[in-house]
């Protein structure tokens, strides 16, 4: 019996080894698939009752064609529903890439927007904006209220963790800080009047409602812009996972390159925040699932957790639009429900190994 | 022998928090030499190679590699002159051997500078002249002491550095893995200096030893030289008795128990 299982054994790994670069394409397949097909699909999804066909029919008549479609559902998929889809997308995409890059340069799997404080702190920032200014505040204003509050959450987590990577320590102060910028963003609250406190709740535990076209630009480039950086940057990124010491040693400056990277994700965050609210957890789930399926190369971990960080928040959102009969659940409230979850699985995982 | 000077520590003094750690060290180390560095614990060996890893900066004195201050290098190059084998490895992300390797190529690379196949072939050899290749997707983590080593020593290979430092590598390994070790650095014919807990291992693998005590070089020359019954029996407080290797012309190292 054994002597027939074990060259089977060598059998098999050897044909694993040459169905690689197979495994490699179709993961790049499927994402890409989940891409096209996400968006398409999430549409025909809300209040409204609209098909599968009614969306090509739109989209077909968007392009110069003839189709027969009613001029409401036309309104309601292109104004309201594309947007709020491309906002989810670019909300999944960038928390997960900001929770992927304070992942690696935190050295802690546990690591995460929302759990580092730059969410409350971006949170803190974009609400004490509107409530000084009042709800006609302009996007930038808010994102950068949110940025400085985001910012301002890092680097108090450095200073109270140090400079060294303790994953509790860091964990520890992220909460800390969290917890003050909870209580402050709670007392701007409570200071409000009811209606403004109202919409600024909803708001604050994370909703696409108020996408629209316009403000889909300033993230959209900002997640575009810190994916380039953080690519060119892959390679010191990977040195930095086996060690400071050991970062150093292979000519990577580890203190610049952390607080340039910190502050890349809080900006990432803040930006965010700033459009659509304090979505937790999926910076801390996205990056480690696609760090379980793929091998791992830091560049794809980056781009997949960006595709499908997306995606995930585009089906998140599809929930959060159809859970509730006649209303919308915050899709905070689910990431949040989800995540504490999962975090709670990692966490039993790394105590059972360790 | 006359070859160039590839490292020079000139009064090299560390403070650690207004604590001496190392004070007035000289010496330097020739292309080509495998140099050893022995000491008690706590005697500042590790600290000595954080100074010339540029980990530790000198309080005062300087350390020159190919005749320039090392601070006066650009962190990359100095990656190209130097790699670095550390004691303990720390990894939570899940990295795997490959990757790890990979990583010597870290000061060689340009932003967005991604492998090339000439890089993966290099890096396929190198797997496989560490005997590593079916333990090539595996996580780092989960691999034994010794075969850590061998990943951080391909990984050396690859930064293809003029210098290697070696921060106790034969910590935690079994006697096989040690000596395994010692032969594949040896055969590479680079200039290397490490660090040792074990005496012996240092009499046999090194052309000359550094023995630091408190933060002082207390003496510097061939093994013969260094490794004197006296010298051992003042500075690591046991009593020892040293004769001739009977296989090799080294000193050996035997430790008395009893009184």
């Amino acid at each position: 019996m054994t002597t027939r299982v074990l060259p089977m054994l060598i059998m098999n790994r050897s044909a694993e080894m040459k169905n690689r670069p197979f495994k490699d394409l179709l993961i790049l397949c499927s994402a890409i698939l989940l891409l096209v097909l996400s968006p398409l699909l999430s549409v025909c999804f809300g209040a409204a009752d609209i098909s599968f066909n009614d969306v090509f029919a739109i989209i077909y008549r968007l392009l110069g064609g003839e189709a027969d479609v009613s001029a409401i559902k036309e309104r309601i998929v292109l104004e309201l529903r594309f947007p709020r889809i491309i906002l989810a997308f670019l909300a999944g995409a960038g928390l997960s890439l900001s929770g992927a890059v304070l992942q690696t340069v935190t050295r802690n799997p546990l690591a995460d927007p929302y759990l580092f404080g730059i969410s409350s702190g971006a949170s803190f920032g974009a609400v004490l904006v509107i409530a000084s200014v009042g709800a006609s505040s302009s996007v930038v204003s808010i994102t950068g209220g949110a940025f400085i509050g985001g910012a301002l959450s890092v680097l108090l987590v450095v200073s109270l963790a140090g400079m060294g990577v303790q994953i509790e320590r860091m964990l520890l102060a992220g909460v800390a800080v969290q917890f003050m910028f909870s209580s402050a963003t709670s007392l701007v609250l409570y200071l409000s009047d009811p209606q403004a406190a109202a919409s600024l709740l909803f708001w604050i535990l994370g909703s696409f409602t108020r996408a629209s076209w316009d403000n889909l630009l300033l993230p959209a480039v900002i997640i575009a812009f810190c994916l380039v950086i953080f690519l060119a940057f892959s390679r010191p990124l990977r040195a930095i996972l086996s060690g400071d010491e050991s970062a150093k040693a292979l000519g990577v400056e580890v203190y610049r390159l952390r607080i340039g990277m910190l502050l890349l994700s809080s900006l990432l965050t803040a930006t965010l925040v700033a459009s659509c609210g304090g979505i937790g957890f999926v910076g801390l789930m996205v990056p480690h699932i696609v760090r379980r399926i793929l091998l791992n190369h830091s560049q794809y971990v980056l781009i997949g957790s960006a595709i499908f960080g997306g995606v995930f928040m585009i089906w998140v959102d599809v929930l959060a639009r159809m859970l509730l009969e006649n209303s919308e659940l915050p899709v905070g409230v689910i990431t949040a429900a989800m995540g504490s979850m999962f975090f709670l699985l990692v966490l039993k995982r790394r105590t059972g190994s360790a | 022998m006359n070859r160039k000077q590839l490292l020079t520590v000139n009064n090299l003094t560390w403070f650690a928090q207004e604590k001496e750690i190392l004070s007035d060290v000289n010496f330097h180390i020739n292309q080509g030499e495998f140099v050893g560095m022995i000491g008690p614990n706590g005697a500042g060996k590790s600290s000595l190679m954080r100074c010339l890893y540029r980990v530790n900066k000198p309080t005062e004195g300087s350390v020159e590699f190919d005749g320039q201050d090392i601070w006066q290098y650009s962190a990359k190059l100095n990656a190209k002159n130097i790699a670095v084998i550390l004691q303990d490895h720390t990894e939570q992300l899940g990295l795997t051997v490959m990757d790890v390797i990979s990583q010597g190529l870290t000061p060689h690379k340009h932003l967005f500078e991604w492998d090339t196949p000439e890089d993966r072939q290099k890096i396929e050899r190198l797997i496989s002249e560490v005997d590593l290749i079916s333990l090539r997707d595996a996580p780092f983590n989960q691999l034994s002491g010794g075969e850590k080593q061998r990943v951080m020593l391909a990984r050396a290979m690859l930064q293809n550095p003029q210098l290697l430092i070696m921060d106790e590598p034969t910590n935690h390994l079994d006697v096989h893995y040690q000596v395994e070790l010692l032969q594949k650095v040896k055969k590479l014919d680079m200039t290397v200096l490490a660090s040792f807990h074990d005496l012996n291992l240092a009499a046999a693998f090194c052309d000359s030893i550094l023995l630091i005590h408190h933060g002082k070089l207390l003496a510097f020359g061939k093994p013969e030289d260094v490794i004197t019954e006296k010298n051992l029996n003042d500075i690591f407080n046991t009593k020892v008795v040293v004769d001739q290797h009977p296989l090799y012309d080294h000193p050996r190292i035997t430790y008395a128990y009893y009184e």
